[in-house]
């Protein structure tokens, strides 16, 4: 009972929005890094979220013997979290191996799920946090990085 | 504002809201009708209730409350054939809601009737639950699925429908009301173009229900008709399909098991008679009585009365939202033929962002594509956030609506 009182009171007053839209998050949003498309990648995924809309295309170039990500781009549209979040990662995975990626990937939703402490996530990153307090938003965060697992895993298979 | 909310003194809209327990125990504004209606306490107290005092399974036990449930259980199919004009009870079957009564006739009577060449005509409004059962019948049959398109008002093209419509075309799917662009169609008339063709007509009146009274229809001119009990206040779980007893006759169930059968032979069984050959198993006995109770709190109020005030609203929404800058209404931009459900796109702001401004302020409206790809994808709109009202709903809570969209537009652009 005391847990439907709580929600309760807590539906009647107005959510404070400025944790989930931090102005870093807002300025990716408009200046989306790595946007566009790269005319020769090695690896690609397209996630689509039927529900609200949302479309994230993920291309890598990794190099054949380093096996390192040598460069990222995205496309796609979605709301503000998710392209975001989308621009963040590809700055986030730069130089990195597929396995360093990989496992960023897992850190991250780890850490949007609690199942680890943010403390790893610094810079623009750590701004995607607040989205830990809006459940029905974090698939938006994450579309971005479960479509770049995908273009890895691809890319570790072959 | 130049439309007065003085126009409907008829409609007391604060007593009907006194009906609704949710609306006073959360101080929100539910603007998402169109996705579910709220329960009158009428529906919630007739299922308690029934589960209190007469519950028990239907048509099987001999014993009192045995006799109990099933008279009410019969008793609500009653009352849905009255309020539909139906000629008889047992062309009501109960069903889990609109997309189970689609998806039984598309297998009971498609699966049979449905030649190759044959053609299917929807409209491009159509809800997946109105499309996709056809389209994949299609495909089964190697049949055409026809899509008659908008015309450039954004509604339903009367002139691209009789275009589409000739004497290939076996069946007629049609929405009322599409839960997009709240454009409410003359079902009356389509169906009767359709019947001229000799094509069957079901109407997905899954939106229209609620936002119309039975005197606007004439069971005459369908063949089949699909509603969902939650839209219109009824519990969630249960819907109706209504068909002529002529074709539910002739229709082969799809669904097997108990209550449906008369025998059962090691090799064979044979079917019970309509409507209970296409209810197997134990159906929503507390659904109905709900649903019952929805039906009767609707009748319990004038609904022409209902309907003035739902225009009066829709007509002050409209206005209010033409005022903002950037605003694009999907669909119709006038009064005409459209019900108080508004799906719009605001420049520069996502519709996900968007609804959770609207929500951190209070109000419930739905983002997405509304389960309508086909139309989306059509008139090339991206996402869109759905403002669905209907009667219980306050002026003043659009004048707020107004506020938090004028309010979301500076924190966006900040």
């Amino acid at each position: 009972m005391i847990g439907s009182t709580m929600i309760m009171e807590d539906q009647q007053t107005e959510i404070d929005l400025t944790d989930l839209y931090r102005d870093i998050i807002l300025d990716h949003r408009r200046e989306p890094r790595h946007y566009g498309h790269l005319p020769v990648s090695d690896y690609q995924a397209d996630a689509y979220n039927p529900v609200c809309g949302d479309r994230v295309c993920i291309q890598l170039k990794v190099n054949p013997t380093s096996r390192k990500i040598e460069k990222q781009a995205f496309e796609g549209e979605g709301c503000s979290i998710c392209m975001a979040s989308a621009s963040m990662m590809t700055e986030e995975i730069e130089d990195m191996s597929i396995d360093q990626a990989l496992s960023r990937v897992q850190e991250f939703r780890d850490a949007l799920q609690d199942k680890v402490s943010e403390g790893s996530f610094d810079g623009d990153l750590q701004a995607l946090m607040g989205v830990k307090k809006f459940p029905v938003r974090i698939k938006c965060a994450l579309l971005p990085w479960t479509t770049l697992k995908e273009a890895l895993e691809r890319g570790k298979l072959s | 504002m130049e439309v007065s909310p003085k126009m409907t003194p008829e409609l007391n809209v604060e007593l009907l809201r006194v009906a609704f327990p949710i609306l006073s125990n959360r101080s929100l504004i539910y603007f998402d009708n169109a996705a579910s209606l709220q329960k009158p306490a009428v529906v919630i107290d007739a299922e308690a209730e029934f589960y209190r005092k007469h519950y028990s399974n239907v048509h099987r036990s001999d014993h009192r409350l045995a006799h109990e449930a099933t008279e009410a259980y019969e008793s609500a199919r009653q009352k849905v054939a009255s309020y539909l004009g139906a000629k008889d009870k047992k062309e009501v079957i109960f069903t889990s809601g609109t997309t189970d009564s689609i998806n039984l006739v598309a297998n009971g009577w498609g699966e049979w009737s449905i030649n190759e060449g044959d053609e299917i005509l929807v409209s491009r409004l159509e809800h997946h639950a109105n499309f996709v059962p056809w389209q994949q019948l299609a495909i089964r049959k190697n049949a055409k699925l026809i899509i008659a398109e908008l015309d450039a008002d954004g509604r339903l093209s009367e002139e691209d429908f009789k275009t589409k419509l000739n004497k290939q075309t076996k069946l007629v799917a049609l929405t009322g009301m599409s839960n997009v662009t709240g454009e409410i169609i003359d079902i009356n008339h389509y169906a009767q173009l359709a019947k001229n063709c000799g094509a069957k007509v079901l109407i997905d009146m899954a939106q229209l229900i609620v936002h119309s009274s039975p005197k606007d229809f004439n069971l005459e001119n369908f063949d089949f008709v699909a509603f969902s009990s939650h839209k219109l206040g009824g519990p969630t779980g249960l819907g109706v399909l209504w068909g002529r007893a002529d074709l539910l006759n002739a229709m082969r169930p799809y669904h097997f098991g108990g209550e449906m059968i008369s025998r059962v032979d090691d090799e064979s069984s044979e079917w019970n008679e309509i409507p209970y050959k296409f209810e197997p198993g134990t159906p929503h006995i507390a659904g109905a009585v709900g649903l019952s109770a929805a039906l009767d709190f609707l009748a319990s109020w004038d609904q022409e009365v209902l309907a003035q005030y739902e225009t009066s609203l829709a007509a002050y929404t409209l206005e209010a939202l033409s005022q903002l800058e950037g605003l694009r209404i999907l669909g119709p931009q006038s009064l005409s033929s459209r019900g108080p459900i508004f799906s719009f796109m605001m420049r520069g702001i996502h519709a996900h962002d968007l609804g959770t401004f609207l929500d951190s302020k209070r109000i419930c409206v739905r983002g997405g594509q509304h389960c309508a790809q086909p139309l989306h994808r059509k008139m090339k709109w991206s996402s869109s956030l759905r403002a669905s009202l209907c009667f219980y709903n306050r002026h003043s809570e659009v004048d707020q609506l107004l506020e938090a969209l004028k309010e979301a537009i500076r924190f966006f652009d900040r």
